[in-house]
């Protein structure tokens, strides 16, 4: 059903499973580029606490690194896989000129737009999918960060520090 | 009506066409001749709006944009086809797109020329290819058909075949313009005769016009062309450096 509606806004013939795939591929391996957040932050978490006769201890006056500190570049694969899939803007313009010109035939359709639906449309649909994606996983390692931290230990006006970056 | 006002096309500082004015009325079979680089597929371009252009191109009386552009179809050497897709599937797509799309046109077409209709174009031959373009645009539904050297490759049979056809099965709104080298195979058949030499119009005449001065196409071209008769003779004389 996605293909389905994919290809319906794609140039007739145009393979969408590649896009797919590499879209598919993409968040897959961000996501997983993304779990180090947590090893960086359970590191962060464990700095918080002495250990005495084999019990934690919250250490005194103790705060916790910065959620944005932590989360450094692990969300940068979602921003890679957008740009990613902005270059196939360009396959399907290139798709439209090879093996035959059928940009010609896409040109002379009764539609407006037409270049914008089948050339740009998609391309810029994965991107924003996987920046929202990205925003997703940044909410929830957000909530996890705020949940799982001692409040004694979270300084302020974390979440505008993200954006301060 | 399609009518060509002062057309004007620059590539990159080199004149393409220059004061090309035109009026081709419904109902023609014209040929549009002139040397490899004389313009021809420029124009067509100009009038499918694929190049920017100065001057005015208009469809009676409006420009052509996506409102007008279905009453013109175009079927080019090049090919214009979506390589991936069958024939059928192309067919449901020019359903889709283009109102008056003609099906019986197409499946008559298809069955005259014997192509396959599940076969991906990629798999067709080259002469295969160029008679599926041009079944498209002529199934299309369009008054305004241009051909860019739609035969380009194909043998005799081929050309004479589809010549046979396009004269049964035009209506009187439907007008080809066909751009070719082949003068002598289409003198029979086309009605108005277009010559262009490096980007301008230097001929323009009917049939019914070369009749009454008792003229032949070929000879018409070769005196507008000014082409000299004896070059061969003094091409080979020049190379070889014998007198006759």
């Amino acid at each position: 059903m996605i293909s389905d509606i994919i290809e319906k806004h794609s140039p007739p013939g145009y393979s969408v499973r590649s896009e797919l795939n590499t879209l598919y591929a993409g968040l897959g391996l961000s996501l997983f580029f993304s779990l180090g957040f947590f090893a960086k932050y359970f590191a962060s978490l464990n700095a918080l606490y002495d250990i005495d006769e084999g019990k934690r201890f919250l250490r005194e006056n103790v705060k916790c690194e910065d959620f944005a500190d932590i989360l450094g570049i692990y969300l940068t694969g979602f921003i890679f896989t957008a740009v990613v899939m902005l270059f196939f803007m360009l396959a399907r313009y290139l798709y439209t000129q090879t093996a035959s010109k059928s940009i010609y035939t896409l040109r002379r359709l009764p539609e407006k737009g037409i270049e914008f639906r089948y050339f740009i449309l998609m391309p810029i649909t994965y991107a924003i999918i996987s920046l929202l994606a990205g925003f997703l996983v940044l909410t929830v390692y957000f909530a996890i960060y705020m949940l799982a931290t001692p409040n004694e230990c979270i300084t302020a006006a974390q979440w505008y520090k993200i954006w301060r970056l | 009506m399609l009518r060509i006002e002062n057309l004007l096309k620059t590539y990159g500082g080199k004149t393409a066409l220059k004061d090309v004015s035109l009026e081709i009325p419904r109902g023609e079979i014209i040929g549009l001749f002139g040397e490899n680089g004389a313009g021809k597929t420029t124009l067509m371009k100009c009038i499918l709006g694929f190049v920017r252009y100065s001057g005015e191109i208009t469809l009676d009386g409006d420009c052509i944009n996506t409102k007008n552009i279905a009453s013109i179809s175009y079927a080019t050497c090049e090919h214009s086809f979506f390589p991936d897709i069958s024939a059928t599937a192309h067919r449901d797509f020019y359903e889709e797109h283009f109102p008056a799309f003609n099906r019986r046109r197409f499946e008559g077409l298809m069955d005259f020329f014997d192509l396959p209709r599940h076969k991906v174009l990629r798999t067709f031959s080259t002469g295969q290819k160029n008679q599926f373009e041009v079944i498209l645009a002529l199934s299309q539904g369009a008054d305004y058909i241009l051909m860019d050297e739609p035969f380009a490759g194909n043998d005799i049979f081929n050309r004479e075949d589809f010549y046979k056809v396009l004269l049964g099965i035009l209506e009187p709104h439907e007008t080809v313009i066909l751009s070719t080298h082949l003068i002598e195979e289409v003198s029979g058949f086309i009605g108005r005769a277009i010559l262009i030499r490096k980007g301008r119009i230097i001929g323009d005449v009917t049939v019914d016009e070369l009749d009454e001065q008792q003229k032949t196409l070929v000879s018409y071209i070769k005196e507008t062309y000014d082409y000299r008769g004896d070059r061969v003779s003094k091409a080979l004389n020049d190379i070889t450096g014998e007198e006759e």
